[in-house]
C-alpha cells in the first residue's frame, strides 16, 4: 500500500470517528450554551439508547428501525433526567448541575448492568452495512457511509432549525442571554427540554451507529464517546454548534494520526496529546476555535 | 451546627462499630471469593465467578467436603483497588473462611494476597497470569492458571514452527499488564530464536476503533508473516472483523482472550480465518470432561461459559476443595499444606501439578485454529526451555 | 487558655485515646476502613481547600495524589527489590531506603511541585474551563503512569510497598492537615483566598495578588493530596494506576460536595459518609432475608445508592450537608459570638471571620 494511500486511509478513517465524535459533542456543547453545564451523563444517555434499541435488533428488525429505536430510547432518556434532574436544578450554581450528572452517569451505567449483564452486547449484524465500500485502495465499511451521511444530515438538520424556526432562534437567544430571552417571552423550561431533545437524539443516532460499526456494546461504552464528544465539543468552543463538529472532526483526525505515524513508545501517549492539546488551546483561545467569548480567564 | 445535631452525630460515629451482617450458616465450609461485578473487569470476572459457584453447587450436591457443605461468600471488588483490598480484609478477619479463591487480574490479586497471606489463609488467584505471581507474596499464595510467559513463548513458537513465520507485527492494549506482558514475551521468544518484529502498536483499553493500526499494517512492505494481538477479552471478535473486512490477510495468533464462544459470531464467519491462539484448554466437545462443564454452565445460567475464565473459576473451586479433602484436618494452614500435594489435578482449564515449590501449576497451553466456525484443538505444548 | 482551645485540645486527646482503642480492641478489616477513612478526609479537605475556599474546581486531585504516593512509595521501597522491579531510576535512588516521614512530605512536595508548574499557566482558567484544564492532568498523569514501567511497574501497579503506616500516622497527619487548613482559612491568606473566589476584580482593587494567592492555594491543596497519595500507598501496601482514574475524580468530587464546598465539617461529614455508608450496603449486595423479604444479589446496589444519595442532595439541599456553615465549640456550648447574641452558628464560609 503506498504511502499516499496509507495517509489518505487514515484521513478517511479519522474522518468518520471524527463525525463520530461530533455527533456526541453536538449535544454536550447545546446543553452547556444554554445552561452552563456539563452532563457528565451525556454518554450513559448514548449507551442507554443503544440498549433500549437492542431488543429491537433481536427481534429482526432492520437497520433504519433499530436507529429509529436508540433516537427514540436517547430522547426519551435524556427528556425523562432533564425534567427529573436537570431542570429543578435550573437555577442551581454550575457546580450543582455538574455533580447530579455526575450522580445520574453512575447511576445509569450501574442500572443498565443490573438490568442486562456485563458481557459485551450488540445489535444483530445487519448485513448491509457492514459491506465493504472501497475508493481505490482506501477501504471503509457501509456503516463508515452511513456515519458520515447521517452525521451529516443531522447536524444539517439541527442548523436549520437553529437558524430558521421560531424555536431554534429562541434557543440561540438563550444561549445568548437567559434572562434577556425570557423577558422576551421565551418559555425557558421548555426550550431547556428543545435542547436535550436535540443533544440526546444525535447521541442516540451516534450510539446506534457505534453499536453497527463496532459490534461491542457494555455499560461503560458511553464513557469514552462522552469524555471524547467533551474533548471535541471544547476544542471547537463548548457553546458553538459549528465548533462542535469542527472539533470532532479535528479530534478524529488527529487520534488517527498520532497513532497511525508516531513511534509507538510516543504514541501511547495518545490520549495525554489530546488532552494537551486541548490545555494549550483553552490557554491560548479559551473559548475554542469557534466559541464566543466569554469570560474564561480570570 | 447546634448541639442538638452535634449529638446526632456523635451517636452515629458511635454506631459505625455495628456494621451488620446478614446470614451465615453455622456448620459449613467457608471459602470467600471476591471477583469483581461491575466496573471494567466484569466481563472477566462474572463468568468466573458463575464458574465458581456451579463448582460449589455441584460439590454439595455429592455431599459436600467431608461431610461438610460448602458456603461460598463473595464479595465485589468493583473493579477497584481499596474495594478489593477491603474484600479481603472482611472474608479474613469478619467473615473468618478458611481459604479464598478469587480476582482475574494480578494487580488485584497483588492489593489482596498479602492480606491473606499475614492471616495465614491459602488464597487461590484465579485469573492473574503475571509469572510468579505468587512468590511475590508467599506460601499461601497460589496461581491456578499458566503465566503470561508460557502462553506467549508457545504462541512465539508455533508461529516460528508451524506457520513457518518469519516477521511479525505486534498489536497490543498498552493500558493493561496482562497484554503488555504477553507482547513483550512473545517478541522476547520469536526474536530469540530467529524471527524479526517489525513494530509494536498500541491502543487503549476502550479503543474499538483500530483503523489506525490495520491501515500501518497494510502499509507496512514486505507485509508481516503473523500479527500477534496481544488484547483483552471483547476486542478480539472487533479487531479480526476490521482487520479482515479491510483486506488484511495475514495470520492472526491472540491469547486466551480469543477464547470466548462469540468470537465467531461477532467477527464474522468470513473474518475469523487463519485465525489461532492459545487459551488454557480447548472449550470444545471432544473433551468428556469440558463437554459436561460446559453442558452444566449452561444448564445453570442459560448461556455457554462466556471465557475462559468461567472454566478457571471452577476449577479454582475444585482445587480448593480437592486440597480441603485431602488435608488432615480443616484448619487453613492444613488445606493450605494440602494444595501442595497435589499433583494430577484434572480441571477443565488443563491438568496441573501444584506439587512445585513456585506455587504456580504446571500446566500445557492449548492452541487452537478456527476452522469452518469451529474451534479446533491443534495441540497442547509447553515451550521449550530458554 | 479559653474554653474552645481546651476543647479543642480535648478533642485530640480523646481521638487519640480513641485510636488507642480501635488499634487494640478492633481486627485489621475495621482498622482498614477506618484508615482509608482518615485519608480521605485529607483528600477531600485538602480538595475543599482549592476548590470550595479557593474557587478552584480542580479535576486534577488524584494526579496530585498519585505523584505523592509513587514518589513516598518509591523512597522508601526496600533497596534489594528495587532494582528489580522498577530498574529505570538512577542507581544511588535505588539503593536509597527512606524512612516513612521524610518520604510522606518529599511525596507532598513532589505534588506541589507539579502544582505550581501546571498551575501556573492553567489557574488562569475560571470555572469550567479549570475544570477541563485539571480534568486534563489526570488523564495526563496516568498515562505517564502507565507506561514508564521501568520507573512505576505501570499497569501492574507497584506492589509490595512496606506497610509503614497505621492509624496512628493517619490520624496524626490527619489532625496536622485539619488545624493547618482551618489555621489558613482564618488568616489572612484565607480571607484573600475567598475573595479571590467572590469577586476577583474587588479583590484586585484591593491590593490582592490574585494569580499569586490562587497559585499558592493551589500548590497547598496539592501537597496535602500527596500527602494523602502517600499514605494510601503505604496502607494499601500498592499503588496502580487505576486507583487514580476516573472513579476517584468522582469520589473526590462527590466527598467535597456531598459534605458541603468551603466547610472543613462538611468535607469530614461527606467523607464519611461515602467511606463508611457502603461498608452497611455491601452485605446486602450478596442478596438474602431483609426483615422477611428474600433479595436477589444485586451487584452495583451500593453504587446505585450513592449515586441516588448524590442526586438527591444536589435536588433538595445543593450546598450539601454542612453548607457553608462549620462545627464551633460555640455553638455547641452555647458561647455568645463575639459581639453578638447567644446560641448562634459561626459561619465557615464566604464572609464571616473569626
Amino acid at each position: 500500500m503506498s504511502a499516499l494511500n496509507e495517509f489518505l486511509q487514515h484521513v478517511a478513517n479519522g474522518l468518520v470517528l471524527g463525525f463520530l465524535y461530533a455527533l456526541v459533542g453536538i449535544g454536550l456543547s447545546m446543553v452547556y450554551g444554554i445552561l452552563r453545564m456539563i452532563n457528565f451523563a451525556h454518554g450513559e444517555i448514548l449507551m442507554a439508547g443503544v440498549y433500549l434499541a437492542l431488543p429491537v435488533s433481536a427481534l429482526g428488525a432492520p437497520a433504519w428501525l433499530v436507529l429509529l429505536a436508540g433516537v427514540a430510547g436517547a430522547t426519551l432518556m435524556g427528556l425523562l433526567i432533564q425534567w427529573a434532574i436537570y431542570r429543578p436544578l435550573l437555577k442551581s450554581p454550575e457546580v450543582t448541575l455538574l455533580v447530579a450528572s455526575l450522580g445520574v452517569s453512575l447511576l445509569l451505567q450501574n442500572l443498565v448492568l443490573m438490568l442486562t449483564s456485563p458481557q459485551p452486547k450488540r445489535p444483530a449484524p445487519a448485513p448491509l452495512l457492514d459491506q465493504p465500500f472501497r475508493i481505490g485502495e482506501i477501504v471503509l465499511r457501509n456503516v463508515d457511509l452511513a456515519i458520515v451521511v447521517l452525521a451529516i444530515a443531522a447536524m444539517l438538520a439541527t442548523h436549520l432549525f437553529l437558524k430558521h424556526t421560531r424555536d431554534g432562534r429562541a434557543l440561540r437567544a438563550l444561549a445568548q442571554d437567559m434572562n434577556a430571552a425570557r423577558m422576551m417571552g421565551v418559555r425557558v423550561p421548555f426550550m431547556v427540554m428543545i435542547c436535550f431533545l436535540i443533544g440526546s437524539a444525535l447521541a442516540g443516532v451516534a450510539g446506534v451507529l457505534i453499536g453497527y460499526k463496532y459490534g461491542h456494546l457494555t455499560p461503560l461504552s458511553g464513557f469514552l464517546p462522552g469524555l471524547k464528544g467533551f474533548v471535541a465539543a471544547v476544542i471547537g468552543g463548548i457553546g458553538s454548534f459549528p465548533g462542535a463538529v469542527v472539533g470532532g472532526i479535528i479530534l478524529g483526525l488527529l487520534e488517527t494520526f498520532l497513532v497511525g505515524y508516531l513511534p509507538d513508545a510516543l504514541a501511547q501517549y495518545r490520549d495525554a496529546y489530546v488532552f494537551l492539546v486541548l490545555i494549550l488551546v483553552l490557554l491560548v483561545k479559551p473559548s475554542g476555535l469557534f466559541g464566543k467569548p466569554e469570560t474564561v480567564k480570570v | 451546627m447546634k448541639r442538638r445535631t452535634f449529638l446526632v452525630a456523635t451517636t452515629a460515629a458511635v454506631g459505625v462499630a455495628l456494621l451488620p451482617r446478614i446470614g451465615g450458616a453455622a456448620d459449613t465450609l467457608k471459602i470467600g471469593t471476591i471477583f469483581s461485578l461491575t466496573g471494567s473487569y466484569a466481563t472477566i470476572e462474572d463468568p468466573a465467578l458463575k464458574g465458581a459457584r456451579l463448582a460449589v453447587k455441584q460439590i454439595n450436591a455429592a455431599g459436600g467436603v467431608k461431610g461438610q457443605q460448602i458456603e461460598l461468600i463473595q464479595y465485589d471488588g468493583k473493579s477497584t483497588l481499596a474495594d478489593i483490598a477491603n474484600a479481603a480484609q472482611r472474608l479474613v478477619h469478619e467473615d473468618k473462611v478458611t481459604a479464598i479463591v478469587g480476582v482475574c487480574d494480578s494487580g488485584f490479586y497483588l492489593a489482596s494476597a498479602p492480606i491473606a497471606q499475614d492471616a495465614g489463609i491459602a488464597y487461590l488467584d484465579v485469573g492473574g497470569t503475571v509469572p510468579n505471581l505468587p512468590e511475590q507474596i508467599g506460601e499461601y499464595a497460589h496461581m491456578m492458571p499458566f503465566g503470561d510467559d508460557y502462553q506467549a513463548y508457545v504462541a512465539a513458537e508455533f508461529a516460528l514452527k508451524d506457520l513457518g513465520a518469519k516477521s511479525a507485527f505486534v498489536l497490543r492494549d498498552g493500558d493493561t499488564d496482562y497484554t503488555r506482558a504477553i507482547a513483550q514475551f512473545f517478541q522476547e521468544r520469536f526474536q530469540k530464536r530467529g524471527g524479526k518484529v517489525i513494530e509494536e502498536s498500541s491502543y487503549h483499553t476502550g479503543d474499538t476503533d483500530y483503523s489506525s493500526h490495520i491501515t500501518k499494517i497494510r502499509g507496512t512492505s514486505p507485509p508481516p508473516d503473523v500479527i500477534y494481538a496481544a488484547m483483552n477479552p471483547g476486542d478480539d471478535a472487533t479487531f479480526v472483523r476490521q482487520a479482515r473486512e479491510a483486506g488484511v490477510k495475514i495470520p492472526i495468533i491472540g491469547g486466551d482472550a480469543f477464547d470466548n464462544p462469540d468470537l465467531v459470531k461477532n467477527g464474522g464467519a468470513n473474518n475469523t480465518v487463519d485465525l489461532y491462539f492459545t487459551t488454557h484448554m480447548a472449550m470444545s466437545k471432544d473433551n468428556p470432561l469440558v463437554a459436561k462443564f460446559i453442558d452444566a454452565y449452561k444448564a445453570e445460567y442459560g448461556v455457554p461459559p462466556e471465557n475462559a475464565f468461567a472454566g478457571l473459576g471452577y476449577d479454582s473451586v475444585n482445587l480448593m476443595a480437592d486440597a480441603m479433602n485431602k488435608a488432615t484436618d480443616l484448619s487453613s494452614k492444613s488445606i493450605n499444606d494440602a494444595i501442595f500435594t497435589i499433583t494430577a489435578f484434572t480441571g477443565v482449564t488443563g491438568n496441573a501439578d501444584f506439587s512445585n515449590k513456585k506455587r504456580a501449576p504446571d500446566k500445557e497451553v492449548t492452541i487452537i485454529a478456527v476452522k469452518d466456525g469451529q474451534f479446533v484443538p491443534i495441540g497442547n505444548r509447553k515451550p521449550t526451555a530458554e | 487558655m479559653d474554653r474552645t482551645t481546651s476543647a479543642t485540645l480535648g478533642a485530640v486527646v480523646l481521638l487519640a485515646a480513641a485510636v488507642w482503642a480501635a488499634q487494640n480492641a478492633l481486627n485489621p478489616f475495621y482498622l482498614q476502613i477506618l484508615g482509608l477513612l482518615g485519608i480521605n478526609i485529607i483528600a477531600t479537605v485538602s480538595l475543599n481547600f482549592a476548590a470550595g475556599f479557593g474557587g478552584m474546581f480542580s479535576l486534577g486531585h488524584p494526579a496530585f495524589m498519585a505523584i505523592g504516593g509513587y514518589a513516598a512509595a518509591i523512597l522508601t521501597y526496600p533497596a534489594d527489590k528495587k532494582a528489580f522491579r522498577i530498574p529505570g531510576y538512577p542507581d544511588w535512588l535505588l539503593q536509597l531506603e527512606v524512612p516513612f516521614l521524610p518520604a510522606l512530605l518529599i511525596g507532598g512536595v513532589a505534588a506541589a511541585f507539579v502544582a505550581i508548574l501546571v498551575g501556573w499557566p492553567v489557574l488562569r482558567l475560571r470555572g469550567h474551563y479549570l475544570a477541563v484544564a485539571t480534568l486534563g492532568l489526570t488523564v495526563i498523569v496516568q498515562a505517564a503512569i502507565v507506561n514508564l514501567v521501568d520507573y512505576t511497574r505501570g499497569a501492574l501497579g507497584l506492589s509490595g510497598i512496606p506497610g509503614l503506616t497505621n492509624l496512628w500516622w493517619i490520624a496524626g497527619v490527619l489532625v496536622v492537615t485539619i488545624y493547618v487548613v482551618h489555621r489558613l482559612v482564618h488568616s489572612r491568606f484565607g480571607r484573600a483566598l475567598r475573595a479571590v473566589r467572590d469577586d476577583y476584580v474587588a479583590a484586585q482593587m484591593s491590593g490582592v495578588n490574585v494569580a499569586r494567592t490562587r497559585l499558592i492555594g493551589f500548590t497547598i491543596a496539592a501537597f496535602f493530596a500527596g500527602i494523602a497519595g502517600g499514605l494510601l500507598g503505604h496502607l494499601l501496601r500498592i499503588l496502580t494506576p487505576g486507583q487514580f482514574w476516573f472513579p476517584a475524580v468522582f469520589l473526590g468530587v462527590a466527598m467535597m460536595i456531598l459534605g458541603g464546598m468551603g466547610s472543613i465539617t462538611g468535607s469530614i461529614l461527606g467523607a464519611t459518609i461515602m467511606t463508611v455508608l457502603p461498608q452497611f450496603i455491601i452485605p446486602f449486595e450478596n442478596g438474602g432475608t431483609v426483615l422477611g423479604v428474600t433479595v436477589p444479589p444485586l451487584a452495583g446496589l451500593t453504587q446505585i445508592i450513592i449515586a441516588l444519595i448524590l442526586i438527591g442532595v444536589m435536588l433538595v439541599k445543593p450546598e450539601g450537608l454542612a453548607g457553608a456553615k462549620e462545627f464551633s465549640w460555640r455553638a455547641v456550648f452555647g458561647l455568645p459570638r463575639a459581639g453578638e447574641g447567644s446560641g448562634s452558628v459561626r459561619r465557615g464560609g464566604a464572609g464571616a471571620d473569626v
